[in-house]
């Protein structure tokens, strides 16, 4: 099918003009069903998001303990059916509003300062994670990556789809390479341990280098495991007052944001180009066939849950005996991690577009709609509300609900996002942190009121 | 008689060569060169001056280096102190200037070429630019590059190119402090270490922890009565401790790094990989950056007020040099104690100090010196002193990005193990014979490459890559279009 971006507007700043000016109804659809993934994403992304506000890293290890209790299927379906995915639609619509934002700002024929204006908005973007991180005090954040990435993105807006496709791979490959090195040098770490070891106790003497790869596998495996000591320290400054929690996340934040950009931002690229190339094709603005959502909803989940059940299997053999998973596998198991996510998240998105299409639910898919137009604010908003409920300056729960319990925060904050962001957009035209991002944009106070 | 014989002839160590060179260079001759402006023979300055510095970190181990300030004796010392005082990372301050500086001038001059509009130019410009950074930082293996950051603080702040003078020098000022302030931040928690380290050996006398004799450890009982420090005890030691060592020379592991330099490429790749990316990602995101954004907005500010088109006075370019020169100079006066301490006694330097000083002026320093000498070239330039040298300069200005990665090439191969496998080899002064070799070498190819060429050969490729179309390079060739000379500004 034929596709013309041109014809869609940008959800983010034009909501209002979609609802003052009377208009074709198909074409708002196209609009509303990209706020609709967005939605499902945003709602979806704190399932994952959850552990790092309130759940002890290392409690992991006593989970996979017990496979049969209320927390391991918790853990067990998280991690099957959502992990990673939501951050991957999250991404893909990032990089389909890049796309969105370009073209739309052209038919007002302003030109060249538009790209200005994109880059201003992703600088934006990028201090509202460091706020994110640093004063809501959310290590997970994602906001900084996305705006640097976007900056990235810019010059490749106009590639067909088929090219995005293989930038894509390469960013998967890049990853797959990054992971194959450091599984490499853990496994050669093991080779020297076990042969050290097997010297030894053979009253032979092992080799320099061997010593070397048993010190370094000792210490792997040392920092690993769980530090009780170190637990507790952070059991209670997690738990203690805003100068206590922002000394202990600010190393972790600072690492996040350097580290983490230097070499993690092949995670993000390749689901933004994706995202780029479905959006070229279609697929995000509802333009595809039934037949073709429904196809990709049955290769998506028929592919994407039987890689995602091992890959959820090798992760809880990997914190429940490293080891073994080392000793087993010569490539490392989490290689088939983009391919996942990638298949499930468009298993995810093809059964929201075909639930939305049936009309089964509409009253849900307007609310999730409001949730996606929203995104931005309600994705701080989570940071929001999930800090005050874990750190000590707020109810200080951290660490004391049990795996499935964290479930139960993350329904309420759903079922409160879901009630109040149409509300919200009833009688305002953007949330509240997405006017603010206008302005700062614009450099110039936006209309809110409707 | 054709120029490329002369360079044959030209052994770069005769002076009366240098001097025929010259001779080359006046306007009496055939050579076909004028720089296109000052702003090139800025440029030729900045990357010539910056090997000043680089060539210790190419030639020699942070650790000897470290020992001419330590052990200061003779002629080395003064040398290190004066090239420092004057040039030092000046060189690259004033690079950092007029990069800042070529962002407005790209947006003052390039025009939509082959579809693309500027904005996005300049976009590609950038990421291209990065990954010459990258190539030259990994592959050629110069883990001081410069490149890479500049590509990303151009990208970070090109959106500002409509701010007033003003407000870009609020900009430029907010960004120094904020460099000072986390600079600040970081002495501070060395200082906390160290005083919490202080608490334990003050601990270890008033319960007479000592270490254990042989005889102790074999009683495990009675070992198990003795005083002990706590784990976190032992942390606070180890902290401050690993901060002391890192300061610390060490004979063997500097014997190890020269080791590990002088050997194949694959090693030496290997040994300073981690290092760069130290660079590239902490460091750059923790201080580099707040450093190099407050010098291109200087450059910006600097650019938008007129000081790069001759818009001013003589008497005025010799005020700021003036201005400029000594306040830098002065800066740098009051941050040598303080800089000299932090090397020779790291825990003197920490429990004496207030404020980590030369940590903190250095942005100031480094912006009144970059001023300055821009300032003092214009003039020079301007009055038409030795028009021969800023001739050549500018030449080597104009194919900027080319020495720059030149640099690193001739002198990874001389100093490296895959090279000549110099390093470590040389004395602090016969640093600078390598200096004005490779400074010879530079003006000439520059001189006789821009006879039949337009462009340097990466700034050929740069472009190239950048409208995604083969550019014309032979001084034949005629321009195609007005982007080419926008371009013409490199880094």
């Amino acid at each position: 099918m034929e596709t013309n971006p041109n014809e869609y507007i940008n959800p983010e700043s034009n909501t209002a003009a979609i609802l003052d000016t009377p208009r074709p109804v198909a074409k708002a659809d196209r609009i509303q069903t990209i706020d609709l993934v967005r939605g499902l994403a945003l709602l979806g992304i704190l399932m994952m998001n959850m552990p790092g506000f309130g759940y002890l890293n290392s409690s992991i290890f006593e989970l996979v303990k017990h496979p049969q209790s209320a927390d391991f299927y918790t853990f067990a379906v998280v991690e099957t059916a959502f992990s990673g995915t939501m951050r991957a639609l999250f991404s893909m619509l990032f990089g389909a509003g890049m796309v969105l934002f370009m073209t739309n700002k052209k038919e007002m024929g302003d030109g060249p300062a538009v790209a200005e204006f994109y880059y201003r908005r992703l600088i934006w973007l990028v201090l509202f994670g460091v706020f994110n991180a640093y004063v809501l005090l959310w290590p997970g954040d994602i906001l900084f990556f996305y705006g640097l990435c976007g900056m990235l993105l810019f010059p490749f807006r106009k590639l067909k789809p088929g090219w995005l496709i293989v930038l894509a791979l390469t960013c998967i490959f890049i990853n797959i390479f990054r992971n194959d090195l450091f599984y490499n040098d853990l496994r050669a770490n093991r080779a020297g341990y076990l042969e050290a070891v097997r010297l030894e106790k053979a009253k032979k003497k092992p080799t320099a280098k061997q010593l070397e790869a048993k010190a370094a596998w000792e210490t792997f495996e040392k920092n690993f495991k769980p530090d009780k000591k170190k637990d507790e320290k952070t059991l209670k400054e997690r738990r203690s007052g805003y100068s206590t929690v922002f000394m202990l996340l600010l190393p972790d934040n600072s690492n996040i944001e350097s580290w983490g950009v230097y070499f993690g931002s092949w995670d993000m690229l390749a689901m933004m180009f994706l995202g780029m190339a479905l959006f070229g094709w279609g697929f995000f603005s509802n333009k595809l066939p039934t037949s073709t959502y429904a196809t990709t909803l049955l290769v998506g989940y028929g592919l994407g849950l039987p890689i995602s059940w091992f890959y959820m299997k090798t992760e809880v053999d990997w914190i429940s005996d490293v080891a073994k998973v080392v000793d087993y596998y010569r490539v490392v198991p989490w290689d088939v991690y983009d391919l996942r996510r990638a298949l499930l998240a468009l298993g995810h998105a093809s059964l929201l577009i075909l639930v939305y299409r049936w009309d089964i639910v509409p009253w849900l898919m307007k609310a999730l709609t409001a949730v996606g137009q929203m995104a931005f604010t309600n994705y701080l908003m989570q940071s929001i509300i999930c800090t005050f409920i874990f750190h000590g300056y707020g109810l200080g729960y951290y660490g004391k609900l049990s795996f499935h319990e964290l479930y139960y925060v993350v329904f309420g904050v759903w079922i409160f996002q879901l009630i109040i962001s149409p509300i919200w957009l009833n009688y305002f035209r953007f949330g509240p942190f997405e006017w603010l991002w206008r302005s700062l944009t614009y450099w110039k106070m936006q209309p809110m009121k409707r | 008689m054709p120029f490329y014989k002369v360079c044959i002839r030209l052994n770069f160590r005769n002076i009366s060569q240098i001097i025929y060179l010259k001779t080359l260079m006046t306007p009496s001759t055939s050579i076909n060169f004028q720089p296109r402006s000052v702003f090139h023979v800025l440029l030729g300055c900045g990357i010539l001056g910056v090997l000043l510095l680089n060539i210790q970190d190419f030639g020699m181990t942070k650790g000897s280096l470290n020992q001419l300030i330590v052990n200061p004796h003779g002629g080395n010392y003064w040398l290190l102190t004066i090239v420092n005082a004057l040039f030092g990372n000046k060189m690259a301050a004033l690079l950092t200037v007029l990069f800042g500086a070529s962002i407005l001038h790209f947006f003052a001059k390039a025009q939509p070429t082959n579809g693309l509009s500027v904005v996005d130019l300049y976009v590609r410009r950038q990421f291209w630019l990065m990954a010459f950074g990258l190539i030259n930082a990994i592959l050629l293996i110069w883990q001081y590059d410069l490149l890479f950051p500049f590509s990303i603080a151009g990208i970070l702040l090109f959106p500002l190119h409509r701010l007033s003078v003003r407000a870009l020098l609020i900009g430029a000022v907010l960004m120094a402090l904020i460099f000072s302030g986390k600079r600040y931040w970081d002495f501070a928690e060395m200082k906390q270490k160290y005083e919490k380290y202080l608490k334990v050996l003050a601990y270890e006398k008033k319960h007479k922890i000592v270490k254990p004799t042989e005889k102790q450890l074999a009683d495990t009982v009675a070992l198990k009565k003795m005083p002990k420090l706590s784990d976190e005890q032992k942390k606070d030691t180890t902290a401050w401790k690993g901060i002391v060592n890192s300061i610390k020379f060490d004979k063997k592991a500097n014997e190890a790094e020269v080791k590990a330099m002088r050997s194949g490429y694959t090693k030496v790749w290997n040994y300073v990989l981690p290092k760069t990316q130290e660079r590239e990602a902490s460091w750059l995101y923790r201080f580099g950056l707040w450093d190099f954004a407050s010098l291109m907005l200087l450059g910006m500010a600097l650019f938008k007020w007129g000081f790069f088109s001759n818009s001013f006075s003589n008497r005025f370019y010799a005020i700021l040099a003036v201005l400029g020169l000594a306040s830098g100079l002065f800066l740098y006066w009051l941050s040598m104690s303080s800089a000299e301490l932090s090397i020779i006694d790291i825990t003197k330097f920490v429990s004496g100090s207030l404020v980590p000083l030369h940590e903190m002026l250095s942005p100031f320093e480094r912006a009144f010196m970059a001023v300055g000498w821009a300032s003092l070239v214009i003039l020079l330039y301007r009055l038409e002193v030795m028009s021969w040298l800023w001739r050549a300069i500018g030449a080597v200005g104009q194919m900027a990005l080319t020495h720059y990665l030149v640099q690193t090439i001739l002198c990874t191969m001389f100093f490296f193990g895959y090279g000549m496998s110099y390093f470590g080899e040389l004395k602090f002064f016969q640093l600078y014979f390598i200096v004005a070799e490779i400074w010879l070498i530079q003006v000439v190819l520059s001189v006789v490459w821009l006879r039949y060429y337009q462009f340097g050969p990466a700034e050929w490729l740069w472009h190239s890559l950048v409208v995604w179309k083969r550019q014309p390079i032979l001084r034949t060739e005629t321009l195609e279009s007005t982007s080419s000379e926008a371009s013409s500004i490199n880094a």
